[in-house]
């Protein structure tokens, strides 16, 4: 029995196959076939030999994500994605919206739909682990939108606020 | 010496008193939030108290409750860890009112050196050199002509500061109306009082700390220094013991000047002292931490001493149990702190699950850890996680087992890590020279990126391997219940980019 595994690396998509053939499996990755022999394995430990060497492998898949501890190296992997997911520097510039650089608690919304703002003005502060971080305006504008209020947890990447840019303000 | 100990604190330090508890024989209460009803410290104790909600000012900053408790459940003592209300002088005088036993300094002595005007005025007096600076008005126009004399760059900073919280640099006289306002706004929200002073400057200062310690006898001594110059937004990331700086000769100056400290305030229990060292290696007081420190498992691992053991012995009345010339430096220590945030953006908070921890063990390599697999970081407390210390011959021997350890210390999960930006700082030439002034990160680390974003052949060839073999013990068990709803990833099990190929 073949399977076929596919991760999305930067832009790139790479396909593995991988072949059982009892504790034997023959994986083959652009071309290249290794010999995996497996070992035991624990709650999220791996004990497997690839091409002779051996190795200990720690592995989670929790979600749409699998991530993955070897020699000292982490990474974080995901299958290709159908779904684009648009980038945080994208959406700052394509629609004017500015997002949480962090993970927080709004603690203060300086800012109300409608206002005008001149660079570098504080609009929001957000509060995580002792932590106050301003979310400043990066250029003179209108506030649009407000996508948060007083008291909210948002994510990292969130969109906090649209800010329109006025140039006469520049 | 006590029954019972309540430990008001979480996380690794809150472990770690526990354990210090427990090898003495004494019982040990924990606090909680709801956040961490099941974190690691609160089955490790003997009884668990939930105190209030989340936020640290619904719960681990509510003296009351936590006072209430350690009486209700018959303890003798509070040990109040490192932040929270370890110096805040009105809760250890409560917790004495109460009948019990603070583990700690006395009141007077936390208030003493709370403001950091009256700290150096105090220690000016003892005859130990501070910082050039001016505090003898808070009003603007003395403040700018006192700072006209100064020169420039110099900082002004909140007489009740501390963090960074009300700092600011400024460069020139220009400058100094603009930070002085801000200085000011910052430290009223921060701390209701918006006192500032002024502090010259110092430019390619190390940042190095004396372990102090007192009893009631009057017996005073200090377990030398911490090198605690590798920092980034004032908070350290990584200590090491001795001092790549400090000769015999200048640790003798500054232990003794410590000491001289500790005398002249009749302090009792441990306690640090912080120096400024300048190129022309002179130094200068910079402020006192009546409390224990983070970074104290580096003296702990060159002294043979248990510092947390002896804060319990000093508190019940025992005299020191070592005098200053039972004491020596055995090898080198260094300890890094595990922070859950990303160095790869400016070093800001993260959260999140974090469902697989691996700790690295060995001879003379320490852990001092506050999570657990299954745990979640959330965002109301410290992002210090947990700390990594090892000791070994000298400072080389102690980088190389450092970053093995590093290397073997997984973390996986939601949450982002220091861990590889840690190895990338070892492996650094100017750290591995012992040449780490105060601005050492912002130097040479500001635009930092992790060197592995891109996986391997082999570790695809390896996530490959783990997937095809279809095993619970590698699904991570809440994962499906945990996801966010509306999250816009499809199930691992439902994704659509693999096919079986028959």
């Amino acid at each position: 029995m073949k399977t076929e595994y596919q991760y999305q690396t930067g832009d790139q998509v790479r396909t593995v196959t991988v072949e059982r053939n009892g504790d034997q499996l023959q994986v083959t990755l652009d071309g290249v076939a290794y010999q995996v022999e497996l070992g035991r394995s624990t709650p999220h430990r791996l004990d497997l030999t690839v091409d002779g060497v051996r190795l200990t492998a720690h592995v989670v898949q929790a979600g749409a994500k699998l991530y993955l501890a070897l020699n000292g190296a982490t990474w974080v992997l995901q299958h290709p994605n159908p779904v684009q997911r648009r980038r945080s520097g994208d959406v700052e510039q394509a629609s004017g919206a500015l997002i949480a650089a962090m993970p927080g608690q709004v603690i203060r919304l300086l800012v109300d739909e409608g206002d005008l703002v001149a660079r570098g003005d504080t609009l929001a502060v957000l509060e995580a682990m002792k932590m106050e971080l301003r979310v400043t305006a990066p250029y003179a504008g209108r506030v649009d939108k407000v996508h948060c209020g007083v008291g909210d947890v948002v994510a990292r990447s969130q969109v906090l606020l649209e800010l329109a840019p006025l140039d006469k303000f520049a | 010496m006590f029954k019972k100990i309540l430990i008001a604190n979480r996380g690794e330090i809150a472990v770690r008193i526990i354990r210090a508890c427990q090898e003495m024989g004494i019982a040990t209460v924990a606090v909680y939030s709801e956040a961490d009803a099941s974190a690691r410290h609160t089955w490790l104790a003997d009884e668990s108290v939930l105190i209030g909600a989340s936020p640290p000012g619904d719960s681990y900053l509510c003296a009351d409750r936590i006072i209430a408790s350690a009486q209700q459940l018959n303890c003798d003592a509070i040990h109040p860890g490192y932040g929270f209300l370890a110096e805040n002088a009105a809760f250890a005088a409560a917790v004495a009112q109460a009948g019990l036993t603070f583990i700690g300094p006395s009141a007077e002595a936390i208030r003493l050196m709370g403001a950091k005007t009256t700290a150096r005025a105090t220690m000016q007096a003892a005859g130990l050199p501070v910082v050039p600076g001016y505090q003898a008005s808070n009003l603007d126009a003395d403040l700018l002509t006192a700072a006209a004399q100064l020169g420039f760059p110099l900082l002004v900073k909140a007489t009740a500061g501390g963090g960074g919280k009300g700092m600011r640099l400024v460069k020139t006289a220009e400058e100094l109306p603009d930070a002085l306002q801000s200085a000011r706004r910052e430290a009223l929200n921060a701390f209701g009082d918006d006192t500032v002073y002024l502090e010259k400057l110092i430019e390619n200062a190390h940042h190095i700390e004396f372990q102090v310690f007192g009893d009631q006898f009057g017996n005073a001594l200090h377990l030398f220094e911490r090198e605690c110059s590798v920092q980034r937004r004032h908070q350290k990331i990584l200590e090491e013991t001795p001092s790549p700086l400090l000769d015999d000769e200048l640790r003798a100056r500054m232990g003794a000047a410590a000491v001289n400290a500790v005398q002249a305030i009749g302090y009792v229990n441990a306690g640090t002292l912080e120096f400024l060292v300048d190129e022309q290696r002179n130094f200068y007081f910079l402020e006192m931490n009546t409390r224990l420190q983070v970074e104290h498992p580096i003296t702990e691992l060159i002294t043979g001493i248990d510092l947390v053991q002896t804060q319990l012995r000093v508190a019940a009345g025992e005299p020191l149990p070592f005098r200053q010339a039972d004491l020596t430096q055995r090898g080198h220590a260094i300890e890094c702190r595990i922070y859950a945030e990303d160095p790869a953006n400016n070093f800001l908070p993260a959260v999140g699950k974090v469902w697989h921890i691996a700790e690295p063990t060995g001879p003379n390599v320490r852990v001092d850890s506050g999570i657990t697999s299954g745990d979640e970081v959330t965002l109301y407390y410290d992002p210090l996680i947990a700390k990594l210390a090892v000791l070994a011959a000298d400072r080389a021997a102690a980088i190389r087992k450092l970053d093995w350890a590093l290397s073997q210390y997984i973390i996986l999960g939601e949450v982002i890590t220091n861990l590889s930006f840690l190895r990338d700082l070892l492996a650094h030439a100017a750290f591995q020279a012992g040449e780490t002034p105060i601005d050492f990160i912002e130097k040479h680390f500001t635009a930092w990126q992790a060197p592995d974003v891109m996986p391997s052949d082999l570790a695809l060839v390896v996530a490959a391997v783990a997937e095809s073999l279809n095993q619970p013990a590698l699904v991570a068990s809440a994962a499906r219940a945990d996801r966010a709803p509306g999250d816009p990833y499809s199930p691992w099990q439902n994704l659509t980019g693999w096919r079986a190929t028959g």
